[in-house]
């Protein structure tokens, strides 16, 4: 992303954070409607929606070096889109 | 000390009648921010704020219970309104930095910004909320009583001096009790967690991707250094949250915040969040320093626009010169 895009695009990365939070789980089948809407069209509509979460630690290293762990994907909700979810 | 004293220590503190050029340079520096901050949303706006929003009204009416200042759930419920209430709310934005109609003006602002923020809380950060909390002490403070639109039209019609009169100070101290609030707590909640008393917080910071903005250098990420960071961020932030007050700290520990948030906005991407802490920096600083920076300024400009103008007429006067010596 450029610095353009993720000034204007920031706020993704906060909404992001808080949609892993355990107490604001209601907010996950409006996030999956969200992207049903999006990457529907009226031929091709979209009739399942996996949100998926993807973890990586950072552990830092005995002599301080930073080593990448690799991702390890949970899946946060899993929604099935309904006909009125695409009006 | 007798309770009589405190009491009056109290009514300086608070009521002491001083320059509001403080409140004025704050006003214009948080309409530009409130107007960026704007401007960053308007690409996503719909997408945040719209009927198919990431999140619905219901949704937030759901999660967050009890009354809350938010013209979205009495606007119509279509995206023509909300789009006319992002419009509205630049327009009394520019309006409030430029000081007219000020009052009324940060009335509007402050309600549009708490509407936005409540129709979608779960985009927000603490600048956000900062913004928030001084734009509502804006609305009692005298912000365009100097530097504004409102006080030109008020000298020309002779209702006001051309000398600024000294207001009361009380709505300008409680941005400035925000302010410090914002980094004590800040302290308090950091030392809660064992990553900072150890040290090791900045060492997750730095290696979170989507934070990262401009490259550091590398000897800046090694552990020694990042625990030094640590823990210089903690201390800075407890003396901004305290020692800020004592006149003798105060230059210094504004110019160590200065650095700080810029080496902040420098290294991570989190948009607006140092500017809108930094805002309120000018109501810390003496009014009377303020003027003295005001004056430099003016005299370095009007001599900078003099000299070409100089230039000028010696070179028109140089042939008269050449002529009478012949």
């Amino acid at each position: 992303m450029s610095l353009r895009e993720k000034l204007f695009n920031e706020r993704y990365r906060k909404f992001a954070e808080n949609l892993q939070k355990d107490d604001l789980d209601e907010l996950l089948p409006d996030a999956a409607r969200f992207i049903a809407r999006l990457n529907s069209t009226p031929e091709n509509p979209v009739k399942t929606v996996i949100l998926l979460q993807q973890v990586s630690f950072i552990v830092p290293r005995p002599d301080g070096a930073y080593i990448p762990e690799p991702w390890q994907p949970h899946i946060l909700l899993g929604y099935g889109v309904q006909p009125q979810d695409l009006e | 000390m007798s309770i009589r004293s405190l009491i009056k220590l109290w009514n300086t503190f608070f009521f002491e009648k001083r320059s509001p050029i403080n409140i004025a340079l704050f006003r214009i520096i948080y309409g530009t921010l409130v107007i960026a901050t704007l401007v960053l949303l308007r690409p996503n706006w719909l997408n945040w704020y719209g009927i198919h929003a990431w999140v619905s009204l219901p949704t937030v009416l759901k999660l967050e219970t009890g009354r809350r200042l938010n013209l979205f759930s009495v606007l119509p419920q279509s995206d023509a309104w909300i789009n006319a209430l992002f419009w509205f709310a630049l327009f009394s934005s520019l309006l409030l930095t430029f000081g007219l109609f000020t009052r009324t003006n940060s009335v509007v602002v402050y309600l549009c910004l708490t509407s936005i923020q409540q129709r979608n809380l779960y985009i927000l950060h603490g600048g956000d909320s900062f913004l928030r909390l001084a734009g509502f002490f804006l609305i009692f403070a005298p912000a365009g009583a100097a530097l504004s639109l409102d006080r030109l039209i008020r000298v020309r019609r002779g209702k006001e001096p051309p000398n600024i009169q000294p207001r009361s100070l009380w709505a300008q101290r409680m941005i400035q009790l925000q302010l410090s609030l914002l980094y004590l707590t800040t302290f308090l909640l950091k030392i809660k967690g064992a990553p900072w008393l150890q040290g090791t917080a900045l060492f997750y910071v730095y290696h979170i991707d989507e934070l990262k903005r401009f490259p550091v250098p590398g000897w800046l990420l090694r552990p020694t250094v990042l625990k030094v960071g640590s823990w210089a961020a903690l201390l800075l932030e407890f003396s901004l949250g305290t020692l800020i007050w004592f006149k003798e700290f105060r230059y210094w520990l504004l110019g160590a915040g200065v650095l700080f948030h810029l080496w902040l906005e420098y290294s991570l991407n989190i948009p607006m969040f140092q500017w809108d802490v930094l805002s309120a920096y000018i109501l810390f600083v003496d009014p009377a320093d303020i003027s003295r920076i005001g004056n430099t300024i003016r005299l370095t400009a009007s001599a900078w626009l003099r000299a070409p103008a100089m230039a000028r007429e010696e070179r028109t006067q140089a042939p008269d010169m050449h002529q009478s010596t012949v």
